[in-house]
């Protein structure tokens, strides 16, 4: 065991060498593709924070941006809502305005179909009720019920106002008309009456008339005036016309 | 006649005398460079098997250094790394038939000694200048020749644990072998790895905390670094 000095100095050389060789050959390149792939992976991640921080700033401007279109879809909404509600109320009130005119319009039309049916109903009643009255009067037609009616017509025609019979006393010459031929007296009474009536002296026509089925029909001009069962009857089956 | 410890001389260049030791080393440095080469050419950022592995070891160094001064390990890499790769390197070299560790010749291991009492200067005054000298007064300047015995000490017993330990590994088994035979020197052989790398292990961490310690002077005693490094060696 002894020191050669030598050997010391070489050793320490060479040992030097070696700590820049490896230096040189080993530490430097390996620590350097370490760092290099550290610079990567730090720029990688702060790529990544970057990408990170953007999709965020990205995410939030999306949110807010939904939160607005969902602010205006809401306010649009709303709007046509309302917009709609006074459609709808005004809509509702024209139907409604509508309605009203075609109920009134079906009331008025049904009650002119109830008055049309009522006229004609009664048109056809009253031309039954004068068809039943003549099919049943008409048997019954004979002088005596004539005389009566006479008797009737005069009673009735002395009781009337006297600018109804206006007609009479600016007529010409009076024609009676009768079913049966009257009996003297009868006639008689009916000159009577209507010389009274037309207040001036007339010349009387009498003449006979089975038409009339019984009763007295007066005309003088154009104006007639009368009580007999056809006229009555026609009357009758046309009062719903007056 | 080798007498087992002193090792003999290959050639003579001039008056130098080139012993079988430094001639080991120079196959250990070539080895070395050549594999560092081989491995470190074809480098990526995608790395292999063989980068992979050489990119741990070298971190490894590292994280081992930075744990014992994590501002200066950048710079304290290459000294230490070297020692945690040279040293396991020449200690298991003697486990080879016909080889000899050139850790087992006291030569080598004092100037692996020396090689850490300068650079603990040197790392010290490249860290605070002159001023690195100061903590030798510290905190009495009583206390001098004991810093400068410390320091002596401390370098003969790096020297001298390195060499102690490898040369009575590698005398251990001719011994078993000249008396036992063949083979018989296998389970001496196993503990010589183990110890052969223990012993690059402790070279390498104590050349470490001795060198932090001298970057670190003004923060720490360095009679107190000094100190407990050398407790706990074998």
């Amino acid at each position: 065991m002894e020191l050669d000095w030598t050997t010391v100095a070489l050793e320490i050389i060479n040992f030097i060498i070696l700590v820049w060789l490896l230096k040189r050959f080993l530490y430097r390149p390996v620590l350097n593709i370490v760092e290099q792939r550290q610079a990567n992976i730090k720029a990688s991640l702060d790529q990544a924070r970057d990408a990170q921080a953007q999709a965020d700033a990205l995410k939030r401007q999306y949110n807010e941006r939904l939160q607005t279109w969902e602010q205006e879809k809401q306010e649009a909404r709303h709007k046509l809502q309302e917009e709609l509600a006074r459609e709808k109320a005004g809509k509702l009130e024209s139907l409604r305005v509508r309605l009203d005119q075609e109920v009134d319009k079906a009331r008025a039309a049904r009650k002119s179909q109830n008055q049309q049916w009522r006229r004609e109903t009664t048109e056809q009643a009253l031309q039954m009720g004068a068809g039943f009255a003549s099919a049943l009067l008409q048997p019954l037609a004979d002088p005596h019920l004539e005389e009566r009616l006479v008797n009737l017509f005069c009673e009735r025609v002395s009781a009337w106002p006297p600018e109804r019979l206006s007609g009479l006393r600016n007529g010409g010459d009076i024609e009676i008309s009768t079913a049966y031929p009257l009996q003297e007296n009868a006639q008689q009474r009916l000159q009577e009456t209507l010389q009274t009536l037309a207040t001036d002296h007339r010349s009387i026509l009498f003449q006979q008339d089975a038409s009339l089925l019984a009763g007295v029909r007066i005309a003088s001009g154009g104006w007639t005036l009368g009580l007999n069962l056809a006229d009555e009857l026609r009357g009758f089956a046309e009062s719903h016309h007056e | 006649m080798n007498d087992g410890v002193s090792t003999p001389v290959w050639l003579h260049i001039g008056p130098l005398a080139i012993h079988e030791t430094v001639v080991t080393t120079w196959l250990i440095m070539l080895a070395l460079v050549v594999a560092s080469i081989l491995m470190t050419r074809r480098l990526s950022l995608q790395p292999g098997r063989v980068q992979a592995m050489l990119e741990g070891v070298v971190l490894t160094l590292e994280n081992a250094i930075a744990n014992a001064d994590s501002r200066n390990a950048r710079r304290l890499l290459p000294l230490i790394g070297t020692f945690w790769i040279f040293l396991p390197v020449a200690n298991l070299l003697g486990v080879i038939p016909g080889m000899h560790s050139p850790t087992r010749d006291l030569s080598v291991t004092a100037a692996l000694a020396l090689v850490v009492f300068f650079a603990v200067h040197a790392y010290g005054v490249r860290q605070s200048g002159l001023g690195y000298f100061r903590h030798y007064l510290s905190p009495s300047p009583i206390l001098l020749p004991f810093h400068i015995i410390s320091e002596i000490t401390r370098t003969v017993a790096l020297a001298i644990r390195l060499f102690g330990n490898i040369m009575s590994l590698e005398m251990a088994a001719l011994l078993i072998l000249l008396v036992a035979g063949f083979l018989a020197p296998v389970p001496i052989l196993m503990l010589h790895i183990i110890e052969a790398l223990v012993q690059a292990y402790i070279f390498g961490m104590l050349a470490l905390i001795y060198v932090a310690g001298a970057m670190q002077q003004t923060t720490e005693s360095p009679v107190t670094t000094s100190s407990r490094s050398n407790s706990g060696a074998p």
